[in-house]
């Protein structure tokens, strides 16, 4: 804060300046008197603060040309000057100001006024000092901001009212390729970036009509080196003064490493169920194909011998046509009957082709199923059946479970289509399917024929669909509940899973369709999962690119935000 | 009138059989059972000859029921009839199966096994026999080739090539591979004869499984038996093998012929190494009646047990699966004109090295060899020869005593 201005007089005039030099000491100033312009200047360009009081005329620099030079050559201090003289002109007093002066008292001037006229440079003086150092802080606290906005590892954009670029991070420049110095001030649709520019243009759009920061978005776009990668993106909208016009700013991360982890993880992760699933699905084939074989071989086999028999019945009819018959014929065509095992045939042969038929059905149901569920060619959302899908699900894993469990299905007929990525939605209910067919197996004893149960429910709740898995399994222990949906947490034995089963299926559920994954459980009766999808097309849980950058660099798994959403129910 | 089980868990399944089988229905008295349960229940009420059982059941599954089976009634030829593909579960079955065939299974394939099954316990016709025999999963090799073989598998730099030499040169590994590898199992179009090859077809990784998880393969416990010294006799079938497969090469026999040769030949004692290590006592009672009486071996054996050792030998390894150039090779090598057969045979490959290696001296008229079928060997026209063959013979008499 300043303290008061020192004071500084210039007059030719020894005794105006003694004069004055003893009021204004009086009234508490501290004074400087000066009987000329020059020792006045280079006493003022000491000073930060200073009230100049000046003479017109005088040798050397007079008032005029000291308010001038001030004014010129000294802008680090912040000088009042009042200007003091006989020449009391119109013309003189606007040259005066004109000059530089604040202020202008004509000469004899009185006391009163001139200590009225000092006080309020004093207080202009505090103002401008005031000022100064707000805005000092002001700078400072921009400073740091700025800082931290460099510091940022996400792209940061920001694009003004007029769709301009205001602002430009050393990541949206390393990444892009392009120095902020080129594209500051300049329409963002101009700014040489290579990404998708239709998707950035209309997530502006959807931005700049919702009023609210977008989901995250994923969208292609080439590297400063050329290379192309994936770029994870949300903007948010800034509402500019009144709110009228709206600005954006455009958070982005080079996602690309994390989307190939991400991909191989889910592949391998599939890889392994259908690797698992393969030989089961090969034996639900066999089993069918073998008695469609035999069946098959014992129609060859019986059309043979009732070929020969009606060669024979052909035979008879010739000769009672010409009146023919003998014994010997009539004895050879039983004998032939009986060979061929008429009875047997009559009653096997429609038989051995319903159970045929139901072979190739069962054959056909289970390779079909393993389409539906492996849903080849198709990536995006699309509108899904949820209750043919869950039992596509079941059949393909059908020999996962049939020897420990009954598996019950309740579909709710009125669920509508839900949008949903069809082989990632099969792919959670068959690691929960196989983990309960197991947390079953660990309570039966299935030498002695016991078996449990699955019981899968669809229900359509208002604007969600709801899907429940119940075992009646071992439960899950209270210390394992909070991990379910953890990387890497598995109960089974090393080399029976990999833990990525039900933490796939809550990235699945929750960020790829913003659905929610729950369960209860109570420990020895069983567990239920419960999975919830948004009926109607919604936006999928916000994820800031910062977010992304944060796991990326401090590899903190989204998961661990999980057991924050998990409902338990601790009866036992 | 020969009696059948079949055990699956699928009712369509057992009524395709039926159905399939139906043409059969005089020469074989076919029962069919859902469930491991109710098959045993069958087999105690009455005599089975042979049990085709499906491998994966609720309660108790394929492996266990034949398990029981061995147990309880070890004369019943076992069959696994299983759509499973799974290492894990073929694994776990090897121990109690004779043969494992895949679903589905040809019904032609299934006819000739079960046939097949049906004609090997005519071959044996001595129940206590059949039972010893059928109760053997292994058939047990020379201590210091277990050793080898176990310690090469152990071993990080592991050979397929090292294995396929061990396995080959020991009458019990050459056996069980060559079993494994001519099942359903493996899936393979055609038969394997080359235990080497059959090693390779398995690899590594299996044949450790097998072998040290598993324990197809045993070691001998028990010792000599009086009359017969267990060394020379694996000696004795290593180098008729390798004069088979000589004799075929030299009457340029195709590829295939020489290795059931080769594998014949190593094979044919196999009965001997069944009835040592089950009937020590009784068996060296027959060896002292044929040094003493000067009886032929086979004779003495027909007389006092029922069954020769060629007899024995060939039905477990037509039990197991093997080929059948090599199980007739081994039940005819002392009497080849029991077998229907024209020009080269690895019976009459065989049957030559067998009678060679046992003849003193090497250099004899061929009508001096003692146990050479010489009317055998005329009717095939192959007498002028022998002479040949001898000399083969002794040159690998001579390389063997030079090393």
């Amino acid at each position: 804060m300043m303290t008061t201005p020192h004071l500084v007089i210039a007059d030719d005039d020894e005794v105006v300046l003694h004069l004055l030099e003893i009021r204004l000491r009086k009234a508490g100033y501290q004074v400087t008197a000066c009987n000329n312009g020059d020792d006045a200047l280079v006493t003022i360009a000491a000073e930060k603060f200073a009230i100049l009081l000046a003479d017109w005329n005088m040798p050397g620099l007079t008032g005029i040309e000291l308010c001038e030079r001030i004014r010129a050559s000294l802008p680090q201090c912040t000088v009042y000057i009042i200007l003091l003289t006989g020449n009391d002109q119109p013309e003189q007093i606007a040259a005066g100001f004109a000059a530089g002066a604040d202020d202008y008292l004509v000469k004899p001037a009185n006391a009163v006024e001139l200590r009225a006229r000092i006080q309020v440079g004093v207080r202009i003086l505090h103002l401008i000092a005031e000022h100064a150092e707000h805005t000092a802080k002001v700078r400072r606290a921009h400073d740091r901001t700025e800082l931290l906005l460099t510091s940022i590892p996400s792209i940061l954009v920001g694009i003004d009212a007029h769709g301009r670029v205001i602002r430009w991070n050393q990541a949206a420049a390393e990444t892009f390729g392009c120095a902020a110095a080129d594209v500051l001030g300049r329409p963002i649709h101009d700014c040489r970036v290579h990404w998708e520019w239709d998707r950035v243009k209309s997530l502006l759009e959807k931005c700049r009509a919702a009023r609210r920061t977008t989901p995250r978005d994923e969208l292609r776009f080439q590297r400063a080196d050329g290379t192309d990668g994936c770029l994870g993106i949300s903007i948010t909208p800034v509402p500019w003064e009144d709110g009228a016009d709206i600005g954006f700013l455009i958070i982005a991360a080079d996602i690309s490493q994390r989307k190939i982890l991400q991909s191989q993880l889910a592949q391998s992760q599939k890889l392994e169920s259908m690797g698992q699933l393969a030989a089961g699905i090969a034996h639900e084939i066999n089993t069918p194909t073998q008695f469609v074989g035999d069946n098959t071989r014992f129609l060859q086999d019986a059309f043979g011998d009732l070929q020969s028999l009606l060669g024979k019945y052909r035979e008879l009819i010739e000769c009672s046509r010409s009146e023919s018959v003998t014994p010997e014929l009539l004895a050879e065509i039983e004998a032939s009957e009986q060979a061929a095992d008429l009875e047997y045939l009559a009653e096997e042969i429609p038989q051995a082709i319903t159970q045929s038929l139901e072979g190739v059905e069962r054959v056909t149901r289970i390779v079909r199923a393993m389409k539906d569920f492996s849903h080849p060619g198709s990536e995006g959302m699309e509108s899904v059946d949820l209750n043919k899908a869950i039992a596509s699900t079941v059949t393909v894993a059908r020999n996962e479970w049939k020897y420990v469990a009954e598996l019950i299905t309740d579909f709710d007929e009125s669920l509508p289509l839900v949008p949903c990525l069809a082989g990632e939605f099969n792919q959670v209910i068959l690691n929960i399917v196989i983990n309960a067919a197991h947390a079953i197996a660990d309570v039966v004893d299935a030498e002695a024929g016991e078996k449990g149960t699955i019981r899968i429910t669809t229900h359509h709740d208002g604007d969600w669909a709801e899907v429940r898995i119940t075992d009646s399994g071992t439960g899950i222990s209270e210390e394992h509940r909070v991990k379910v949906f953890d990387h890497f947490f598995t109960t089974k034995e090393v080399g029976k899973g990999t833990g990525q089963g039900l933490a796939i299926a809550y990235s699945v559920v929750t960020e790829k369709h913003g659905g929610t994954i729950t369960f209860e459980s109570e420990l020895g009766k069983g567990t239920t999962f419960i999975i919830r999808l948004p009926i109607e097309a919604q936006q999928a849980r916000v994820t800031t690119a910062e977010d992304d950058a944060a796991a990326e660099a401090g590899g903190a798994p989204p998961a661990d935000t999980a057991p924050a959403l998990v409902e338990q129910t601790d009866d036992a | 009138m020969k009696r059948i089980l079949f055990v699956d868990d699928e009712e369509n399944v057992l009524h395709g059989l039926r159905r399939m089988l139906h043409p059969f229905r005089k020469e074989w008295e076919m029962v069919f059972t859902i469930g491991s349960e109710a098959a045993l229940k069958a087999l105690a009420q009455t005599e089975f000859d042979v049990v085709v059982s499906d491998m994966r059941m609720p309660c108790m599954d394929g492996a266990q029921l034949l398990n029981e089976v061995k147990r309880r009634h070890p004369q019943v030829v076992r069959i696994i009839l299983s759509g499973h593909s799974e290492m894990e579960t073929i694994l776990r079955s090897v121990g109690p199966t004779h043969q494992y065939l895949a679903k589905p299974c040809d019904s032609e394939e299934l006819k000739k096994v079960i046939t097949r099954a049906c004609a090997l316990r005519d071959l044996l016709s001595e129940n206590a026999l059949r039972a010893l025999a059928s109760q053997m999963s292994s058939i047990p090799s020379l201590p210091q080739t277990y050793t080898e073989i176990v310690t090469e598998l152990q071993s990080p730099e592991a050979s397929i090539q090292r294995i396929g030499q061990i396995v080959s040169k020991d009458v019990g590994m050459a056996a069980k591979v060559l079993q494994l590898v001519n099942s359903a199992f493996f899936g393979l179009r055609h038969h394997v004869s080359d235990p080497a090859q059959a090693a390779s077809f398995l690899g590594v990784d299996t044949i450790k499984a097998l072998v040290l998880s598993v324990h197809v393969f045993s070691q001998l416990e028990f010792a000599d038996v009086e009359g017969l010294c267990l060394d020379t006799l694996w000696t004795h079938s290593a180098m008729t093998g390798a004069l088979a497969k000589k004799i075929i090469s030299e009457e340029d026999g195709s590829e295939q012929l020489r290795g059931d040769a080769l594998t014949a030949g190593l094979l044919h004692d196999t009965g001997k190494l069944i009835l040592a290590a089950n009937l020590p006592e009784r068996y060296a009672e027959v060896l002292s009646i044929v040094r003493d009486d000067g009886a032929s071996l086979c004779e003495a054996e027909r007389q006092h047990l029922g069954n020769t050792h060629a007899e024995v030998g060939a039905y477990l390894l037509g039990l197991w699966g093997l080929p059948d150039p090599i199980v007739e090779a081994v039940a005819f090598h002392h009497t080849p004109r029991g077998c229907l057969g024209e020009g080269l045979t690895p019976l009459m490959a065989v049957h030559v090295a067998n009678a060679l290696m046992h003849a003193p001296g090497h250099s004899a008229e061929a009508t001096d060899i003692p146990s050479l079928d010489v009317e055998y060997i005329t009717q095939l026209g192959l007498l002028d020869r022998v002479t040949t063959w001898q000399s083969l013979c002794s040159e690998m008499a001579e390389g063997a005593a030079a090393q």
